[in-house]
């Protein structure tokens, strides 16, 4: 029975970190100000934890194979995948030719790395757990955030679920250009469609990057893909006066941008 | 030779009482239910119908139990009997330190493998219960895959309890195994990334350690792959098989050596 005393301590000591985590972490003694108990146990490692289990998910989307590369990032451009998945035959090829490691070989075969599949459909629901971890761990983790919000909403074709992320995800960073954008584009979506917090939102996206002093690289993408969807709208309501001013906001941010183009187009159709 | 192999039968019957007699294997399976009954209850920003990842965590836990217990019984296996000194009625008996070895040896395997059915009785009823459907080809090759690895670790464990400290030996073992479980496989891209006398040291070690991550077949019964191919099976069995042996062998060696 003495044995069994180390294991229980260490089940009670489980389940009271688990409790200090869900109860009234603000009311606590904070190593880190505004950290929740998760920040002070870990600091700074969460964050690999939160791009591990982000990896973990990725590998899951491939079938459980490790591509040590994030397609998932690149919201699936399944061009690039196809093309990566022959670069990466191509090198095993040049290795096998090189030299035989009767080692690599083994874990070749046993990993099953020529398994090409994807899920997708209702089997993408695989990925959540681990983009759950990756977001409790790291809830600033705006991939994370935006992966899962993808799954959800073209794999799993669940609006409702992708809503509910978003939400979230843009709750905890409201500060990112990203997480407003996925969220006006979940309010987009056809089950879930609300047209005003859906512009709202992009319209947000547009007032980050005005605060912000110098745009991000990162911050492109959401910033253009909203004035590209604020535009449409403008464009479906033949609001010429909105399309002007969305053309000189993406004129002060990039004039050469294609984006900026289209819009150009859109009002020079509508003169 | 009949008389050889009925000492030797004694020996793992002993081996395998010793197991089971013991809580270990009762404390395993409440830790079991603490961590994954709570998981099997998670649902991840309220989506439902997500399988793979218990199954993944399960047979996780599966792997670190086989090492605990592997590592447990066969650094026990002899140190136990030294510091009682009943290793010396044991060796005044007819019983030579060959037999002696190979017995204590095999009935630590036979527990071990014991424990290991145990648990993955518990896994497949599991997945049976979801709906899962587990007793394949691959779910046998998984469990004969698994349970060379429990024989090479008891090897590796027995063969450390004459080289260092019981304590030294178990946690050595303990952070080897597990790091070439999870970076075994990228030693390579490690030495590529370093020069000089590490690159050779890492390279070394790539050829010399033994490579657990062989025997892990659990991305390939979580995510429906099916089984290997015979000859990849038959190349990592003769693998575990050649190892273990060569560790028994090296533990021979120095037990012929020690002074009693």
């Amino acid at each position: 029975m003495k044995r069994l005393i180390p294991y229980g301590a260490l089940a009670v000591l489980g389940v009271l970190v688990w409790v200090l985590s869900q109860v009234a972490p603000a009311q606590m003694p904070q190593a880190i100000a505004g950290g929740d108990m998760l920040s002070v146990l870990l600091g700074d490692a969460k964050k690999d934890i939160s791009g591990a289990m982000v990896h973990e998910a990725d590998s899951y989307f491939h079938g459980g194979v490790d591509m040590d590369c994030h397609h998932l990032h690149d919201h699936h451009d399944h061009e690039h995948a196809h093309h990566d998945h022959e670069h990466h035959a191509e090198e095993d090829h040049d290795n096998e030719t090189e030299s035989f490691d009767p080692w690599r070989w083994i874990n070749a075969h046993v990993r099953a790395p020529e398994i090409d599949r994807h899920l997708d459909g209702g089997k993408a629901v695989e990925m959540m757990p681990w983009f759950w971890v990756a977001v409790k761990s790291d809830p600033h983790n705006i991939d994370a955030w935006s992966t899962a919000w993808y799954s959800a909403s073209h794999l799993m074709k669940d609006e409702a679920l992708a809503l509910r992320i978003a939400t979230e995800g843009q709750r905890l960073n409201p500060e990112s250009l990203e997480m407003a954008c996925v969220l006006g584009r979940a309010y987009r979506a056809e089950a879930t469609r609300d047209q005003a917090k859906s512009e709202a939102m992009f319209h947000k996206v547009l007032e980050l990057a005005e605060d912000k002093k110098e745009l991000e690289e990162s911050d492109e993408l959401p910033l253009f893909s909203a004035l590209g969807y604020l535009a449409d709208s403008a464009r479906h309501r033949n609001d010429t006066q909105k399309l002007t001013v969305l053309l000189n906001a993406a004129r002060r941010f990039a004039p050469n941008h294609p984006t900026t183009h289209a819009i150009e187009r859109m009002l020079e159709a509508r003169r | 030779m009949k008389g050889s192999m009925r000492r030797i039968g004694a020996l793992v019957k002993l081996s395998l009482l010793e197991l089971w007699r013991r809580n270990d294997m009762f404390a395993l399976l409440v830790l079991s239910l603490v961590l994954l009954v709570p998981l099997s209850l998670a649902r991840p920003f309220g989506a439902s119908g997500a399988t793979r990842y218990f199954d993944e965590v399960a047979l996780l836990l599966v792997w670190g139990y086989s090492l605990f217990i592997a590592l447990g019984i066969g650094g026990r296996l002899f140190t136990s009997e030294f510091a009682n000194r009943t290793v010396y009625p044991l060796l005044a008996k007819p019983v030579s330190r060959g037999e002696l070895l190979v017995g204590k040896y095999l009935g630590a395997v036979t527990a071990s493998w014991s424990a290991l059915a145990f648990f993955y009785a518990l896994w497949a009823g599991a997945s049976l219960l979801r709906g899962g459907e587990c007793l394949t080809v691959c779910f046998f090759q998984a469990f004969i895959l698994h349970a060379l690895f429990a024989a090479l670790a008891v090897a590796a464990a027995v063969e450390g309890s004459f080289l260092l400290t019981p304590s030294a030996s178990t946690t050595l073992l303990a952070i080897l195994f597990p790091s070439m479980f999870f970076f075994g496989r990228h030693l390579p891209d490690y030495a590529e990334n370093v020069s000089g006398v590490l690159r050779w040291l890492v390279n070394a070690f790539y050829w010399i350690a033994p490579h657990v991550e062989f025997f892990d077949m659990r991305q390939r019964l979580v995510h429906g792959w099916g089984g290997v191919e015979a000859g990849v099976f038959l190349a990592v069995v003769g693998y575990g098989v050649v190892y273990s042996a060569v560790l028994l062998f090296l533990a021979h060696f120095l037990f012929k050596r020690k002074r009693l």
